[in-house]
């Protein structure tokens, strides 16, 4: 199985997804905490909507949806401050419109080929040199907004109000969780895929909370647990040609089920 | 006499169009130490809202220290504290007690620094304050109702706040720790010069202990000293107040005769 290691395929594939794991297991922490999943599952198949406009009109796919995700991300938190609609059919809202979009800009590629299949479930091992460096680039960026704003993400996340009064600038620090978020799904998109992105932002924080009462522990286990999954559910889809974000989510679905096991136990 | 630290003008507040508070006037003064009692809807924590700055009005005009507090910059929020029910805090989430406490730093910190052993500092001074130094390391979900509530009085006070804002603060406190809790709250009142305003149902605490009482159902309908709110028929009627709770006697002990209507 080492022997697999000697591709630069296999190499550039195992690199982006131990950056992505640890991006999505960061940023997942917020989400986890300040209960945003749905918004990230609006964001994440917002993407949809930006790889097919890219493929439509010959962009960098990437980049088209990296775009079309975070201008759907703002629009979402405009909307949420300024509607009376409230934020879940706000949400389901964007997130029917921005699917439906995608459907009707591959309509109208005549002559696409493209495998969405890879685009929906992840495909790990289709990672190129490009993917590779808007990852590095995008990982920079998250984590030197995660450490600069760290104070202000964590006080946000436990009391939006009390943060507010207390002089933390929180509408910017809900657009910059937003733009955190759109940025980590969508360049996470090749490795884990839109439909299962979601659960990768959600599943290792969550199994990193049954563990500790501890946060920046919390924010450690979540990246171990994140970058063990990725890389156990990347040998076996190669192993077995499976999709590769549907053998990472696996993965990271049983270690959640066997800690929560264990610590009800323990509990015991 | 006084400086006016809070003035209401002619307000009128709610959320999605439509008005939870009709033309609100109110003042408040360095020093005082505001209740605010009313019905359930009535719209009292919409007024402290707009106090703290976390709502804005759709009509009239909102003063605190002079400025419009919606727009206040951080040195300005350094000097209010606003407490809110205990019951609408984030449980299970990852934090001890010290840390919350250090919250209320953070904005005076800053992005990009990081906490240092004077804030640490400052973080136990408050909790001394409050009782609950001895608990700093705990998980803040392993403290009960009352204990939390001196957590987040802690990391309202830790910047030395001039105003203190409580929304029905011992919501899930019991009886025997309630007393205990507005007796704190006199302390420090005293200790640091701290003006009040506090949101409760506890009428009996409001007599016993305040200097001013207003009471909001969607309008302010009496606002003055105890003796005067508290012994108003209309105030009974219009904001529910239990004329139970009325029996006290004498001027000295903040005790009031019942009211002709209970006779």
């Amino acid at each position: 199985m080492t022997d697999i290691l000697h591709y630069a395929f296999v190499q550039k594939a195992l690199i982006a997804g131990v950056i992505s794991g640890v991006l999505l297991a960061v940023i997942g922490v917020y989400v986890v905490l300040k209960k945003m999943s749905f918004i990230g599952d609006g964001i994440a198949h917002s993407a949809f909507g930006g790889v097919a406009l890219g493929l439509l009109l010959g962009f960098n796919t990437t980049a088209a949806a990296v775009i079309f995700s975070w201008v759907i991300a703002m629009l979402i938190g405009i909307s949420k401050k300024n509607s009376k609609t409230s934020e879940d059919a706000l949400i389901g809202i964007f997130f029917a419109f921005t699917m439906a979009l995608g459907v009707i800009f591959i309509g109208f590629n005549k002559t696409y080929n493209a495998d969405i299949f890879g685009y929906l479930f992840g495909d790990i091992l289709a990672v190129t040199d490009n993917d590779l460096y808007a990852i590095g680039v995008v990982c920079v960026l998250v984590l030197a907004a995660v450490y600069i704003y760290f104070k202000e993400l964590l006080f946000f996340a436990f009391d939006e109000e009390g943060a507010r009064v207390s002089g933390i600038n929180t509408d910017f620090i809900y657009f910059l969780l937003l733009t955190l978020i759109s940025f980590t799904i969508v360049v996470s998109i090749k490795i884990i895929g839109i439909i299962l992105a979601v659960a990768f932002l959600i599943i290792p924080a969550s199994t990193a909370l049954l563990l500790t009462h501890d946060f920046k522990k919390l924010m450690l286990l979540a990246v171990i647990i994140s970058v063990i999954s990725t890389v156990s559910g990347f040998v076996f889809s190669y192993a077995f040609n499976l999709a590769s974000g549907a053998a990472i989510v696996v993965v990271a679905t049983l270690i959640f089920g066997g800690v929560t096991v264990a610590s009800r136990l323990r509990g015991k | 006499m006084s400086e006016t630290i809070i003035s209401l003008k002619n307000v009128f507040a709610g959320y999605d169009g439509k008005y939870v508070v009709e033309d609100v006037t109110l003042d408040v003064m360095k020093g005082d130490y505001l209740g605010i009692i009313g019905p359930n809807g009535g719209g009292k924590t919409t007024v402290l809202k707009l106090i703290a700055g976390v709502l804005k009005p759709m009509k009239g005009e909102v003063r605190v220290f002079g400025k419009d507090p919606v727009k206040f910059n951080t040195s300005d929020r350094l000097r209010i504290a606003y407490v809110k029910q205990e019951t609408n805090i984030n449980t299970g989430f990852p934090v001890s007690v010290i840390d919350v406490v250090l919250m209320g730093l953070y904005a005076g910190i800053g992005p990009a620094r990081r906490v240092e052993k004077t804030h640490i500092d400052k973080a136990h001074a408050a909790l001394k304050k409050t009782g609950m130094d001895g608990e700093a390391l705990k998980h803040i979900d392993a403290l009960s109702g009352g204990q939390k509530q001196r957590v987040f009085i802690s990391r309202g006070i830790v910047n030395n706040p001039e105003l203190l804002i409580l929304d029905e603060p011992t919501t899930g406190v019991d009886a025997k720790n309630q007393s205990t809790f507005y007796e704190l709250l006199y302390e420090l009142k005293r200790e640091m010069g701290l003006t009040i305003i506090m949101v409760s149902h506890d009428i009996s605490m409001i007599a016993k202990q305040v200097t001013k009482v207003s009471c909001v159902n969607h309008k302010i309908h009496v606002h003055g000293e105890p003796e005067g709110v508290l012994t108003d028929e209309q105030a009974c009627e219009v904001c529910g107040i239990d004329t139970d709770f009325i029996f006290h006697s004498k001027k000295s002990g903040r005790i009031y005769e019942k009211h002709d209507h209970d006779k």
